[in-house]
């Protein structure tokens, strides 16, 4: 189910001393089951183009089809919604019922499931984000800020998207938080091959989590591309206030220097690797 | 010795809901110009700890201490508050005004300080922070970082010995944390004001002075930045983890490499390899 961005552009309040031309453009095409992660500055168009995927926003000039269904018609748009979910920043500030099991149950009711399936589906979201079952009769809001976000997470699973948004997933989470919530994306997508769309600022988190980077900046798409050919372009994405992952900083330092190893490295695997290799070591032990 | 900036003896407190103490004992001192990185996994206390350094929560057993100010004495509040200012984590949730140099204006008004001292104070703030000018913009136009820089103008604008940063850059873009950052340090460095600063962010305190790492409610570990990375995987119990050169070097240690385990930044990585070459 892919969605397909045609020569989108988006102006905020057109015609009046505010305006603000957000996405200027825009070609870009979501293939089923990657993980694509997008990263851009504040301003840079992120959040109205992920908007866009589901018909939140339509174009002002261009097309948005998911699976060949435009966004445009205002019939179609429910469809859409139920096939492409989005899991906003802080999620957790969305929660509102009195129980997990109420708030993650809210979007399928709504779907018109019946109830016992909306307590299959309520069940098989928190198993997908790792949430004991336990939880289901608590209140929300007496939840650690984790689990509190993958409830938020579930209430969107719940509706059996095929493709899922997220803006800044891990914003504000500890380190080993962070990597649970990352992996638990990641299996989504491996294991019920659910597309993955992550907007995030997080470049050691592209790093090992998205198999393509979309960096935009003032609207447009500046680069496009797998992590390692994307994180080559270390004076491109300085020069609109993107960093490269410390790793690659590294190794370009060490390339500078006359070192023989390639100039972008994504992993601690990767990079252990290749200054073992260089310096010798591991080769001739004695 | 001079007496510490901030004196906590042996803090305990308990959020009225809790069921258990979500500050167990704390004792801690910081001294006048430090920098201070605090680091833990979410939920471990470090802003309940952080709202008691002014007087936000006062703590149900034990003293706090600012500047000798004691915080359970409540007129103490006022002049606590004068002498340590917090910035948040939400960059539109701190900004009062319409005009960026009538919201950094705001702290100074409140002290009833006269007006034309003010336009001075507010000049100054907002020069210290890079954004000078824009001092006539409109903040909701501004960037992150920017909010943020005026968050702490307005902080400064009060002539704080304290600014607390409360995950304030958690929501920024690479560019906005590297803004704050940077603003940090020269407050601290030219300005000697004392920075405590929380953060997710293990690189962003590399070069603090002093980590405070906070787990469960106790504060189980005071040291160097080079001594508590240099703990390695022990880390991951308390829902850290290594700054990335610090891991590599570990690898590379184990793998046989004659390598420090505790470097911290890139130059000091890239200056470690150079070595073994």
């Amino acid at each position: 189910m892919p969605i397909e961005i045609r020569n989108v552009s988006y102006t905020y309040s057109p015609g009046t001393p505010f305006e603000i031309k957000a996405l200027d453009n825009i070609e870009l095409t979501i293939e089923d089951n990657s993980f694509v992660a997008i990263i851009g500055q504040t301003g840079s168009g992120k959040s109205t183009l992920i908007q866009h995927f589901n018909g939140l926003i339509v174009p002002t000039q261009g097309v948005v089809e998911v699976n060949g269904i435009s966004t445009q018609d205002k019939k179609d748009r429910k469809k859409v919604r139920s096939q492409v979910g989005i899991v906003f920043q802080y999620p957790e500030h969305q929660l509102f019922e009195e129980t997990v099991f109420l708030d993650i149950a809210f979007g399928p009711k709504n779907m018109g499931y019946s109830d016992e399936e909306v307590k299959q589906l309520v069940e098989n979201a928190m198993k997908a984000v790792d949430l004991d079952l336990a939880l289901l009769e608590k209140s929300p809001f007496d939840l650690s800020g984790g689990q509190m976000r993958r409830v938020a997470m579930a209430g969107v699973l719940a509706m059996s998207p095929k493709m899922l948004i997220l803006d800044e997933p891990t914003a504000g989470l500890d380190p080993i938080t962070r990597n649970k919530v990352l992996n638990l994306i990641k299996e989504l997508r491996d294991k019920q091959s659910i597309t993955i769309v992550i907007v995030t600022h997080d470049m050691t988190e592209v790093a090992h989590f998205a198999d393509r980077v979309v960096v935009l900046n003032n609207g447009q798409i500046v680069l496009d591309g797998i992590p390692k050919d994307v994180f080559g372009e270390t004076k491109a994405l300085k020069s609109i206030g993107l960093d490269v992952p410390p790793l690659t900083a590294l190794f370009t330092s060490l390339v500078n220097k006359g070192w023989n190893v390639p100039s972008v490295v994504l992993t601690l695997e990767e990079a252990a690797k290749a200054i073992k290799d260089e310096l010798g070591v591991g080769k001739n032990v004695d | 010795m001079a007496e510490p900036i901030i004196k906590c003896e042996n803090i305990s407190y308990r959020y009225e809901s809790e069921e258990q103490d979500t500050l167990k004992g704390i004792s801690l001192e910081v001294s006048k110009g430090e920098f201070i990185g605090v680091i833990g996994a979410n939920g471990s206390g470090k802003s309940t700890l952080a709202k008691m350094f002014n007087a936000l929560l006062i703590p149900d057993s034990g003293k706090v201490y600012i500047n000798g100010l004691d915080t359970t004495i409540e007129e103490n509040a006022y002049p606590i508050r004068q002498k340590v200012g917090m910035v948040f984590q939400n960059p539109d949730n701190q900004i009062v005004a319409t005009i960026v140099e009538e919201d950094v204006a705001f702290g100074p008004e409140n002290l009833g300080i006269e007006s034309s001292l003010i336009r001075d104070i507010v000049d100054k703030s907002l020069l210290t922070v890079g954004m000078f000018d824009y001092k006539m913009h409109a903040p909701h136009l501004l960037s992150g970082g920017q909010k943020q820089r005026v968050a702490i103008a307005g902080v400064l604008a009060i002539s704080p010995e304290v600014i607390i940063l409360d995950e304030a850059t958690a929501m920024l873009d690479p560019e906005g944390r590297r803004e704050v950052i940077e603003t940090i340090h020269k407050l601290n460095n030219e300005k000697h004001i004392t920075i405590i600063h929380i953060t997710h962010n293990m690189s962003e305190v590399v070069d603090a002075d002093r980590i405070l790492v906070m787990s469960n409610g106790e504060l189980i570990l005071d040291d160097t930045p080079r001594n508590i990375f240099s703990l390695g995987k022990k880390l991951e119990e308390f829902n850290l983890e290594l700054p990335q050169f610090t891991s590599l070097a570990s690898m590379l240690k184990e793998a046989g490499l004659d390598i420090n385990n505790n470097i911290l930044t890139l130059e000091e990585m890239v200056e470690a390899l150079c070595q073994l070459k």
